[in-house]
């Protein structure tokens, strides 16, 4: 096993017992802590396939900024630590059925091969002709037996049943010219024909260039969730004392601690 | 330089779409600078700007230098079809507009950055609809729910509103990553993101004797239950009645207008364009859906009392209706899709146009239905509008609703959907009972307390009278309406 192997299987299986511990565990704040353990690691697989620029955005971001707001969240809210554990079981049937759904899925994905569906054009004639051979014969021989007078069911069965063996074969044909054709495909190595970049710079050649659109919807995205922000926290009534910035600034500091004294 | 002369004309064709963003940028600078005045509230003024901005984005539309064109390396594409969604998308957002300011200002939600929301929301629908590339699809979504969490909040001091809000927010970001997980599916089994390429590369593949891979299914699978989720259509429909009860009224109209019509644009185009050769296995699942949906929608509307939870209920059922156009994947199915959403955006804005402009003798908007007793006397034009709708609504002959309802079962049959078609119709016999319950309190049960009577605002009041007369007259005139969604059905069989 080389070194990349035990590191995919250190940070892989690290994943999984800490993703299963940020649900079991009982301290909210304890969930945040695992859960941050859990970027980690996923952050380690991302360094492992060659992607340095996003697995230290994967830290920066999701540690950084998400789980950081989070463990603020859990600890300003202040969750007794009682009222999580008594209803472990509820929820037990819903989320094992979506649970069971998704291993599903991840079973279905796994015995496929990962490979565009190649689009080609099987020779035509080939098939045809020989359907046109096979069906052809069929009727050859009905009709030889209806001349000769010795039509019976059972050679109609039986030219059936010839016939239904012809067409088996004729697909096992076919399905073998598509199962050569699928694990010979003929393609460009694209691998040799590409420069070497970093993550970083590809990122950067095609989200500046290409698909500056993409860009921009994010940042209108962003502008969003800025006016979001602003709209749910700024209350604008009269209760809310509020700073004037402009004549903090004009006042004059030395005038602004008096000595009074009062005349006692 | 080359990149320049890449992109050198595909700025002509996203020219209505940045004057939004620009516009909503220079109102919110507006905004913030402009005093309040006690004599006319910032949201009135720049909801009055919002909608002068709208109306000149959709004149940028139309006439635009560019009708057809594929832009920006692949990423968006106008034709028609975008066209008409994007100019009934506008025309829909303005009539909202016009329906809430009156009720904004009484009931007390004052910040200007809610009509800068709706602005910017409305800039990603136009670009939901536009968009042509699994990443753009992702993004205008996110983009468009993003505004629409915060919009569903904006009555700070209501504990409702905050709770929808939130719930929104948590469901809806579920859906997202539903759908985007389902996106990742498709690119990791196709290597495509691009709907074209997608289309291409699928063509035929269901004659192919080889079992298609069935992750591209699931991929699929997962894209449809997100866009249902999005839609309220029936499994994925919790939210929506907690939410349009939660939101204020107006929120509450736009939710169930607006984004209804971008994101079912958005899905037929998927459906119809992109995986139209894999249409035995979506189906399935449109027609469970449709079927689900109009259950629903008939009989979890029997027991409400709250009208906003009720009409909450009628849209699912509606969702339905129009989810029968999609899962018959013909011209006739889509082309009746699209009239139905036509007639539905109308019918919808009448009622919460009706429902927006009642209030209880102590000033507060009504909620119960009950409310709504004695209306025929102190209102009675409101009274029999509203009536003439939820006639159209339960699909009562001579009005608009009918004959939508009518096509889409007839598309159904013509594509021997004939459950679809069956319950359509039983369902449709079943929500009557809700919406001639409107008409029977109005009209027949005596109210406690005397309703007093309010003249509309102008506003509101061109609003409803438009399309009201879209509604009833509908069957006089329904040539433009019909030839143009042919027109547009049509289009996608090139």
């Amino acid at each position: 096993m080389s070194v990349e192997q035990v590191l995919f299987f250190l940070f892989s299986s690290l994943a999984l017992v800490c993703s299963t511990m940020v649900i079991s565990s009982r301290n909210p704040v304890y969930s945040v802590l695992f859960l941050i353990l859990v970027f980690v690691n996923a952050s380690g697989l991302l360094l492992l396939l060659g992607l340095d620029f996003f697995a230290m955005l994967f830290l920066v971001v999701y540690i950084g900024a998400i789980a950081v707001l989070f463990l603020f969240v859990v600890m300003m809210l202040n969750i007794k630590i009682t009222e999580l554990t008594e209803n472990t079981l509820r929820y037990l049937p819903i989320g094992g059925l979506i649970g069971f759904i998704f291993i599903i899925e991840v079973l279905l994905v796994v015995d496929q091969d990962l490979i565009p569906n190649l689009q080609f054009n099987p020779e035509i004639g080939y098939s045809l002709l020989q359907t046109v051979g096979v069906w052809s014969e069929f009727y050859f021989n009905s009709f030889l037996s209806l001349i000769t007078f010795k039509l019976g069911f059972s050679d109609i069965s039986s030219q059936s049943a010839q016939l239904s063996n012809l067409m088996g074969e004729l697909n096992s044909l076919q399905a073998s010219y598509y199962q050569q054709t699928y694990n010979q495909p003929q393609w460009v190595d694209w691998g040799k024909l590409v420069d070497t970049v970093t993550p970083i710079e590809a990122v950067g050649q095609l989200v500046y260039t290409y698909y500056f659109y993409y860009f921009i919807l994010a940042s209108l995205i962003l502008l969003v969730a800025m006016i979001g922000a602003i709209m749910l926290t700024l209350h604008k009534t009269r209760s809310v004392r509020r700073q004037d910035p402009a004549a903090q600034n004009a006042r004059e500091f030395s005038k602004t601690v008096l000595k009074v004294r009062t005349q006692e | 330089m080359d990149f320049l002369s890449l992109f050198e004309n595909d700025f002509l064709g996203i020219i209505p779409e940045s004057f939004i963003a620009f516009a909503a940028c220079l109102l919110l600078v507006y905004g913030v600078n402009v005093p309040e005045h006690p004599s006319n509230t910032l949201v009135v003024n720049v909801g009055w700007l919002t909608i002068l901005t709208l109306c000149i984005t959709i004149l940028l539309l139309v006439t635009g230098p560019v009708h057809e064109m594929v832009f920006f390396y692949n990423c968006l594409r106008i034709d028609s079809f975008s066209l008409f969604l994007q100019v009934i998308i506008l025309l829909s957002v303005i009539s909202v507009i016009l329906l809430s300011l009156d009720y904004l200002v009484r009931e007390g939600i004052h910040s200007f950055e809610y009509m800068v929301l709706i602005l910017l929301s409305s800039c990603s629908m136009l670009l939901m609809v536009a968009s042509y590339d699994l990443i753009g699809i992702y993004l205008t979504i996110e983009f468009q729910s993003l505004a629409f969490y915060v919009i569903a909040a904006s009555k700070q001091d209501s504990e409702f509103s905050t709770e929808a809000g939130l719930k929104y927010f948590v469901l809806g970001a579920f859906a997202s990553g539903i759908l985007l997980f389902g996106c990742t599916m498709i690119y990791g089994f196709t290597g495509l993101t691009n709907l074209e390429d997608l289309a291409k590369l699928l063509t035929g593949i269901a004659s192919l004797p080889v079992v298609s891979s069935s992750g591209l299914l699931v991929g699929i699978l997962f894209l449809c239950v997100g866009f249902l989720f999005k839609l309220t259509a029936a499994p994925f429909h919790m939210w929506a009645p907690d939410v349009y009860q939660g939101a204020p009224t107006s929120v509450t109209a736009f939710f169930a207008i607006c984004p209804k019509l971008a994101i079912l644009g958005l899905f037929a185009k998927i459906l119809l364009f992109t995986f139209y050769d894999l249409l035995n296995s979506w189906q399935a699942v449109l027609l469970l859906c449709s079927l689900a949906s109009m259950c629903v929608g008939a009989f979890g509307a029997l027991g409400q009392s709250d009208i906003k939870r009720l009409l909450a209920y009628s849209s699912i059922g509606h969702i339905g209706y129009l989810l029968i156009g999609l899962a018959c994947g013909t011209v006739d199915g889509l082309q009746s899709m699209l009239v139905y959403m036509v007639i539905y955006m109308t019918m919808s804005l009448t009622t919460f146009g009706v429902v927006l402009s009642i209030r209880t003798t102590n000033g507060k908007p009504v909620q119960n239905i009950q409310d709504l007793s004695g209306l025929a006397t102190s209102n009675p034009a409101l009274a029999i509008t509203l009536s003439l709708t939820m006639f159209s609504m339960a699909g009562i002959p001579p009005l608009a609703g009918f004959m939508s309802k009518f096509y889409l079962f007839f598309a159904a049959l013509s594509a021997s959907l004939y459950p679809l078609a069956v319950v359509g119709v039983l369902t449709s016999v079943i929500s009557s009972f809700y919406y001639i319950r409107f008409i029977k309190i109005m009209y027949f049960d005596k109210s406690e307390q005397a309703l007093q009577f309010e003249s509309l605002d102008a506003s509101k009041a061109w609003v409803i009278s438009t399309t009201m007369a879209v509604t009833v007259f509908l069957a006089a005139y329904p040539a433009p309406i019909f030839l143009m969604t042919e027109k547009l059905a049509l289009g996608f069989c090139i």
